[in-house]
């Protein structure tokens, strides 16, 4: 059984290693820029008036000290054609369609060359534009303002096809133009350039493989074990600040874990204790009328979404209209709570507040409970040793409730194993109908704002929680049932 | 082959017909397949024949596959010529000499001016006749209420039954297709079936990384740009990925036949196929599904009916694999499977031929309850606001409308009464289905 329970503890490791890379991956793959989402979190609610320098600045500092400029992983691999002095060109916006040219041609230098033949003849055209001793006519001047902005769009297109139109339209207007010698002359390099890069000479070099190794210095180290200064990463607890307000995420999800966790836990202990007698007599009484009524029971249960439920639920017990027994959203009545009550007066007050969430989250789980302790239980009674133990001449109560019943309860670890991330996560429906200050409803307004800290933070918490949920339930299962040979067989 | 299969489900339904239970799902199951696929000819705002000044026309009919259908038509009286585009014409305004309306004259996406603001199936209904206001004739009543834009909501309700279970179906599909064979090869091979040897293992860890690269990183800017243009074309550009990826993996795996000249590299020690793809899927179920369709839908842009079924396919398949694992464990013991080893059948042909007919039907069976799983988890989501494009109703849409009105219970009641029953009938269906099966082994 140790044997076991280190194997499994062990495979637990790797699948821990890939829940971290990919919510990882969806961090550095997420829409937006970190450096200026956190930015404009500050600004929101500081009032720092700075220039457009001393933003770019605080920017690149940012960028530098959240590890941005650092490579993203231990090692990468990219094409034999990958462009690496892209860096050193200041517009971004002109990186990828110098990536794009490089990774089909393979030719970094033309491409390199292509691309500050084109800045000069659109700084060329700026110049006579902005020359205000040579007289230009409207229509001279029209030209000149086109072309300079198609050079301009040019560099950021992508596409091929719409590549060539714009070169095509460039030549022509600088064609029809008498003058702009030496704009005509730096564009007609240009296009030989272009015309070489189109015919990519290097084309197989996309196709081999670079491989390079960074090292610990890199993005996702940091995060994972942070950099030894000021972030302490995720292993930690450590998931960065929220966009939102610029918290630390973890100071954000502790209060709404509590709501989570103590819904989950009554929301477990209620069902439990409804369930389990119920299926235990269904199970005793099988085929009887009890039997039928408590499947019929969970089937409709189990049928109804928590939604639909949910909503139910108010539309009956929280509406002036019908019953207004139970407020209908928060757990709060904002007028009259004072937080500095002793906690049995405000568990009191919470009371009300939960009854129905709390039976949102407990029938679909009491209707599950039910069915599976009925059926594992109605199949041990029809077992050999139950019956020895009826012809022993032990009374009912005891067959059931001692020999069966602890045979048939071990499905329910694995119940209780599935149910832990829940405890973390809560449901996000359910928060959101009853407006439950939870990490379900902290969730769907962090994706709904696109608070990627807080989606990763979650997106790896509830991984691991998961997991972990399956690994207790594997070791309680090891320790509990001692006929369970977790030796795997040979194979015949 | 065909015929035999059908005989095969004639007879299963009528083992289910024996329970009244049985039948009352089964025969709902049909009447909900029937109306949604005759969603856009039960409930349309389009006439199903239309007579109008000579024009014999069935728009509705013509609408299913040129929905924008332009006429042009001359007043034989005045010689007026007037267009008319079928899918924006006001057909309820129009003097029409001989008109068949559909069951539901009404469009699920189309606002009724005259009972907006949520009217209810009881109240007073208004419709609009030659520039008067009138009682609504029952035909134009909305039976079950409208939304505050005037949308009725049983239009709704019709269309919202196509898309549950288009969805329901097809992401089950994807599901049983992937929970399937990797459920089959999983017990099948187990941890010690499959004999590799190191050269192989080796060979076929870089092809893994060299194969990655070819499939994904040089074709990047490919992947990339069939991302921006849409679903579809990301689904088969990612597809061909995977495959160039495997195939490479593969061929490297049997490369590794080749170097025998050393005796380390030619060892062959057995394979854990189970493990690796039971860790796995345990890695697959731990990811947060919902997490996962916000990222996929901010990295596709625009919402997609394909992109949630594959999402919900995608995240379903570990349990069909879980059953299907456990069956061929089950099915492996059996001596029919030995003999047919014996006999020297290849390991497709055995698997394909032998073991899954006697897998199948418990898996069908499980995959009758992941249907309706997959109709809640679609309907949450449409409640919670995610998946399904705006445009399109569904039951979950029509709800969560409902919730900022508890007025207009209808919206709520109606629509939530649809997934209850539609979800109910599939349990009872797979239970009666799981009750023949126990019965007969």
């Amino acid at each position: 059984m140790w044997r076991y329970i280190l194997k499994r503890l062990i495979l637990f490791i790797p699948s821990l290693f890939i829940i971290t890379l990919l919510a990882f991956i969806i961090s550095i793959k997420a829409p937006g820029d970190p450096v200026q989402r956190i930015l404009n979190s500050g600004e929101s609610d500081g009032s720092k008036q700075s220039s457009k320098m001393d933003l770019n600045k605080t920017a690149k500092e940012l960028r530098i000290k959240m590890g941005l400029d650092l490579p993203a992983f231990y090692f990468s691999l990219e094409t034999a054609a990958d462009i690496d002095t892209i860096k050193l060109i200041k517009e971004n916006a002109h990186h990828e369609t110098l990536k794009r040219l490089v990774q089909e041609s393979g030719e970094q230098n033309l491409v390199l060359q292509w691309y500050y033949q084109v800045i000069q003849t659109s700084n060329l055209l700026e110049l006579q534009l902005k020359d205000t001793t040579a007289k230009n006519t409207p229509s001279f001047t029209e030209v000149l303002n086109k072309s300079t902005v198609l050079t301009n769009e040019l560099l950021q297109t992508v596409s091929k096809k719409q590549r060539t139109v714009k070169c095509d339209s460039i030549t022509s207007l600088l064609n029809l133009n008498a003058g702009l010698y030496d704009a005509r002359l730096s564009w007609k390099k240009a296009s030989a350039l272009l015309i070489n890069i189109e015919k990519q000479p290097k084309w197989y070099l996309k196709w081999i493989p670079h491989f390079h190794f960074h090292g610990f210095k890199n993005q996702y180290h940091k995060w994972l074990l942070g950099n030894g200064k000021d972030t302490k990463g995720i292993i930690r607890g450590d998931f960065g600040i929220s966009y939102r307000d610029g918290q630390p995420i973890i100071d954000r999800m502790i209060p709404k874990i509590k709501w989570s966790l103590a819904l989950a836990f009554l929301s477990i202990l209620i069902a439990f204790l409804i369930s389990v007698p119920v299926g235990i007599y269904a199970a005793y009484k099988a085929n009887g009328w009890f039997d039928t009524f408590s499947k019929f029971g969970s089937f409709v249960l189990y049928a109804i979404p928590s939604f639909f439920g949910g909503i139910l639920l108010l539309v009956l017990f929280a509406n002036p209209d019908m019953l207004d027994w139970f407020p209908a959203s928060g757990v709060k009545d904002p007028g009259s709570f004072n937080p500095e009550w002793p906690l049995g007066k405000r568990i009191l007050h919470y009371f009300p507040y939960l009854i129905l969430p709390l039976i949102t989250y407990t029938y679909g789980s009491v209707a599950f409970i039910t069915a599976q302790l009925k059926s594992s239980l109605s199949e041990q009674i029809k077992k050999d040793y139950v019956r020895t133990a009826r012809a022993k001449g032990l009374t009912e109560w005891n067959v059931v409730m001692k020999h069966a019943l602890r045979n048939s309860l071990l499905p329910m670890i694995t119940i209780v194993g599935n149910m832990i991330p829940l405890a973390f996560g809560g449901s996000v429906i359910i928060e959101t109908i009853f407006s439950i200050p939870g990490m379900g409803l902290e969730i769907f307004e962090s994706i709904q704002n696109l608070d990627y800290p807080m989606i990763i933070a979650v997106f790896t918490l509830f991984g691991v929680f998961t997991m972990a949920g399956y690994l207790l339930a594997d070791i309680g299962y090891a320790i509990v049932d001692p006929r369970i040979k977790y030796e795997r067989k040979a194979g015949k | 082959m065909i015929k035999r299969r059908i005989k095969q489900l004639s007879s299963i339904w009528k083992k289910v017909k024996r329970k009244p239970s049985g039948r009352l799902a089964g025969y709902f199951i049909l009447f909900l397949f029937f109306i949604g696929i005759f969603a856009d000819l039960i409930a349309t705002d389009q006439p199903l024949f239309v007579n109008y000044k000579n024009n014999y026309w069935f728009p509705a009919i013509t609408a299913l596959w040129n929905e924008e259908r332009t006429e042009t038509v001359t007043d034989p009286t005045t010689q007026a010529k007037e267009t008319i585009q079928f899918d924006i014409a006001e057909w309820k305004k129009m003097e029409l000499e001989t008109v068949v309306w559909a069951p539901i004259p009404w469009a699920a996406e189309g606002p009724d001016i005259f009972n907006r603001d949520y009217t209810g199936p009881f109240d007073k209904q208004f419709s609009g006749k030659d520039g008067k206001v009138i009682k609504a004739p029952f035909i134009f009543r909305h039976h079950l209420g409208t939304n505050q834009r005037g949308n009725d909501v049983l239009a709704g309700i019709i269309h919202g039954t196509a898309i549950s279970l288009k969805i329901g179906l097809l992401s089950a599909l994807i599901a049983g297709l992937i929970g399937i064979i990797l459920g089959l090869i999983s017990g099948y091979y187990g941890d010690s079936q499959v004999y590799s040897s190191n050269a192989s293992v080796l060979l076929a860890l870089i092809g893994s990384i060299v194969g990655f690269f070819w499939a994904f990183i040089t074709r990047y800017y490919v992947l990339y740009d069939a991302m921006e243009i849409g679903f579809w074309s990301a689904t088969l550009q990612i597809s061909w990925s995977l495959i160039v990826w495997i195939g490479i993996i593969l061929i490297f795996a049997w490369c590794g036949r080749f170097f025998n000249n050393l005796k380390w590299l030619k060892n062959k020690n057995p394979f854990p196929l189970d493990l690796l793809i039971q860790r796995g899927s345990e890695v697959f179920e731990a990811l947060p599904k919902l997490l996962i369709i916000i990222t996929l839908a901010a990295i596709f842009k625009e919402k997609s009916v394909g992109l949630v079924i594959a999402i919900i396919g995608l995240s379903n398949w570990t349990v069909v694999a879980r059953f299907a694992r456990a069956e061929m464990l089950r099915t492996r013991e059996l001596s029919y499977l030995d003999a047919a080893k014996t006999m020297g059948f290849s390991d497709l042909r055995i698997l394909y031929k032998h073991a899954l007919p006697s897998v199948l039907t418990p898996v069908l069976i499980e995959i009758t309850f992941l249907i309706a799983g997959s109709i809640i988890i679609e309907s949450s989501l449409s409640f919670l606001g995610i998946g399904v494009p705006d445009e399109i109703v569904t039951w979950g849409s029509i709800l969560s409308a409902g919730r900022q009105q508890f007025d207009a219970w209808w919206m709520v009641v109606f629509p939530g009464l649809a997934i209850f029953l539609t979800i109910f009938s599939f349990y009872i269906l797979g239970e009666r289905l799981k009750e023949i099966y126990t019965r007969t082994g």
